[in-house]
């Protein structure tokens, strides 16, 4: 045993101030990242405590240690595989009895454990008490009662967690009724022989439970003879030995319950119920919600935009600034990629920095306020039709402003499933980026009563397209479990500051870290493929502008050719080199169109679009074609912040390739079959 | 008779769980049991149940309200 790091992991029901405890124990000594594979959030920090280092895991909160969801198996995994020293099981006093449910299957996977009991204010409110020396002693682990918020009982939790450390005993057993115990001793007999890294006993239940992970730790045979104990059971108790298990449990549950539970007085009906009545009610709901959704979206970009043009000019101050380290006239291609490309590149993304932190601050807002399980009471109804829960809905609405913090949102989203079909619908929701591009073709080529109504349908589209999506995504790669609404609806709470800035820094140091690396690559990439390879000017012969010499160049350049190798692929939506060098480029960001587009025309206003900028479009393209750019920009690939984020959200390549492809080809087969139908339609 | 017509505002008390093994024990997990007491908070115009069991409430859909056996208080 290694004396000097002790690790132990945080156990507990959602909305039982488990985070709470993590962030008081930890303070900013934190790291959240992704369990390998699945999308649940890793929450790791470390404290020094008596010349020891402590690590903290801090499980996702769950209710059961079944195999449900992935939060449980997470949790499980981490317990039985970890190396794990010390549980903390953290229970909310109020609700002694449904948080024991887990408590009890804790105590049975036979690790060293102490329970702390949170929030005991609200309980003396309710008129609970508990009596603590008296649980410890029934559960033969060590109780500490305390407040997380308030960093009360922490010492004294952390002294129980290292004597318990150095006795390193596991937790006595509870007994359940003699015939239970007698069918789990015949289960245990079944797997003696087996070598399983888990406590006999809780594999024993579990199997009783029929958990398919716990069986698939075994050979068919061994099936086989569990399941005629299990049927043997159900025979003679006339019930299934899955109801058996859980009434067993709640027997004891109650037992425990009624002997240490000293008073508790006839309740009010609380303020969390009475604000229910109104904001779940049947007139009020549905407009608070939208109000709320409201404000999300003005916090995120509104509140959030002033600031990231601050870090636009911050990096625009320092590409200059950088760029005056070589002199005026000299041409460097190492001024090239560290302005162009890496300045201009990573720069373009981390200016999302602000967004991104408002919206994680937002959400911790409604998630730590209670609200958010309500959202996923309200929007069920709807979100159900497609097979999403409510909670979805979210992080869609901010993909109308970005869809990279739109993705990371959706980690509000608990089942996989859901949460990578809600991933791949989120860019077909209209981001903010993608307007410059339809306001341009929209000024040129449509009249100006009916341009609102063009750019309304463009968003309508949009949505309608990514609802599909997620239908018959749901239906079938990710058809998954079916996850019927049922949810916990915590009371409603105001959340204090310092935990909402802990929970906003978190998650944003993590976009920050890790979707900056994937940028950076990336936009050295795609930065070469704008200078590479260099036209020689001297061969240019004199009497261009340089306007002209640098559309010369971009022509020349590998986009420049891929755009022409390219045209004849966007020739059936009336597209030519320029337009297919200009979504080759909008890789990188969907506005770049624009620009693309103005640097391949000799555009030399940077802040306006000239006349002959538009006269040129407009001899070039027809109306048609003009709509088909704008279909092609609504729904083609992602941006490379948007493909990053999905990268680093669903753990895989798999998933951001995906997207890709999907969106390219919807994009195309909607841009190529609208222009060619108006063009017939039109007898052009 | 079914949770699912209940009017909003009346108690009961669960007698049969109809659901498979799989819901059964996440509804377990989260104290819904044979047995619990309940108060039935709103029923939001039948499309999800809002079940307050003793100082904690759930949520549940119609589908599940469908699911389980109660009778009423």
């Amino acid at each position: 045993m290694d004396s000097h790091k002790v690790k132990i992991v945080l156990a507990g029901n959602p909305n039982v101030g488990k985070s709470t405890l993590f962030n008081s124990l930890t303070g900013t000594n934190q790291h959240v990242g992704n369990y390998p594979g699945v999308t649940v959030e890793k929450r790791v920090g470390h404290l020094s405590y008596a010349e020891h280092d402590v690590i903290i895991n801090d499980l996702p909160g769950i209710y059961s240690l079944s195999a449900f969801s992935p939060e449980e198996i997470v949790a499980r995994n981490v317990i039985a595989e970890e190396d794990i020293d010390v549980v903390v099981n953290i229970i909310d006093s109020s609700n002694l009895e449904k948080n024991l449910y887990l408590t009890l299957q804790l105590l049975e996977m036979g690790l060293p454990m102490v329970i702390f009991l949170n929030m005991a204010d609200i309980a003396e409110k309710n008129g609970i008490k508990l009596d603590v020396a008296k649980l410890s002693k029934i559960l033969g682990v060590p109780v500490i009662n305390g407040q997380a918020r308030d960093k009360q009982g922490l010492s004294e939790l952390l002294k129980e967690v290292f004597a318990i450390h150095e006795e390193n005993l596991p937790p006595p057993e509870f007994r359940y009724s003699d015939i239970m115990e007698s069918y789990i001793s015949r289960v245990i007999k079944i797997i003696a022989l087996h070598d399983v890294s888990m406590a006999k006993k809780w594999i024993a239940v579990k199997l009783l439970e029929n958990d398919t992970q716990c069986k698939a730790l075994f050979p068919h045979k061994v099936w086989g003879r569990i399941d005629s104990v299990k049927s043997e059971m159900a025979k003679e108790n006339g019930s299934s030995p899955v109801a058996m298990v859980v009434r067993e449990r709640y027997h004891i549950i109650g037992s425990i319950v009624s002997s240490t539970v000293i008073s508790k007085e006839k309740k009010k009906a609380g303020m969390s119920s009475g604000l229910d009545k109104l904001l779940l009610g049947d007139f009020f709901a549905i407009p608070f919600f939208l109000f709320s959704m409201f404000i999300l979206f003005q916090l995120v970009f509104k509140v959030g935009t002033p600031f990231a043009d601050m870090l636009e000019s911050f990096f625009g101050w320092l590409a200059v600034k950088v760029s005056s380290f070589w002199g005026t006239n000299q041409d460097s291609f190492l001024r090239s990629l560290i302005v162009d490309g890496v300045i201009n590149g990573v720069g373009g993304v981390l200016v999302f920095t602000p967004n991104i932190f408002l919206m994680f601050f937002g959400i911790a807002f409604l998630e730590e306020s209670g609200y958010m399980s309500r959202v996923a009471v309200i929007m069920d109804k709807y979100m159900s039709r497609i097979g999403l829960s409510g909670k979805s809905f979210v992080p869609m609405v901010l993909g109308f402003g970005c869809s990279a913090p739109a993705i990371m949102g959706t980690r509000i989203v608990e089942n996989r499933w859901e949460r990578i079909a809600t991933i791949m619908a989120i860019p077909f929701m209209s981001c903010g980026a993608r307007l410059p591009v339809f306001m341009l073709f929209v000024s040129v080529f449509i009249e100006p009563e009916y341009q609102s109504l063009v750019l309304l349908f463009l968003y309508i589209i949009g949505i309608a397209i990514g609802l599909i999506v997620v239908k018959i995504l749901r239906k079938t790669m990710l058809s998954g479990e079916e996850n019927p609404l049922i949810i916990e609806l915590p009371r409603y709470a105001f959340p204090s500051l310092r935990m909402l800035l802990m929970q906003t820094w978190e998650r944003g140091e993590h976009f920050i870290k890790k979707a900056g690396t994937i940028i950076l690559a990336s936009s050295i990439i795609l930065w070469a493929l704008n200078t590479f390879p260099v036209l020689d000017e001297s061969k240019i012969e004199p009497g261009y502008s340089e306007s002209e010499i640098a559309s010369m160049k971009l022509e020349y350049s590998a986009m420049g050719r891929i755009g022409k190798f390219l045209e004849p692929v966007f020739k059936p939506m009336g597209g030519d080199w320029k337009i297919s060098s200009a979504f080759v480029a909008s890789l990188a960001a969907k506005e770049v169109v624009v620009s693309e587009l103005k640097m391949l025309y000799n555009e030399t206003d940077e802040e306006n679009e000239s006349s002959t900028f538009k006269t040129a479009l407009k001899n070039q393209y027809s109306i048609f074609a003009a709509i088909a750019f704008m279909l092609f920009t609504l729904l083609s690939a992602p941006c490379i912040a948007t493909f990053a984020v999905t990268k680093m959200e669903t753990e895989s390549w798999r998933w951001p390739i995906f997207q890709l492809f999907m969106m390219t080809i919807i994009a195309y087969v909607f841009s190529v079959t609208f222009f060619q139908v108006a063009s017939l339609i039109s007898g052009g | 008779m079914l949770l699912s017509h209940l009017s909003s505002g009346k108690r009961g008390v669960v007698r049969k769980i109809l659901a498979g093994e799989h819901l059964f024990k996440r509804l377990a997990s989260m104290g819904l049991i044979e047995g619990s007491d309940f108060v039935l908070v709103s029923t939001r115009r039948g499309s999800s149940y809002l079940l307050d069991l003793g100082g904690k409430v759930i949520a549940i859909g119609r589908g599940m309200a469908e699911k389980i056996e109660i009778s009423e208080d």
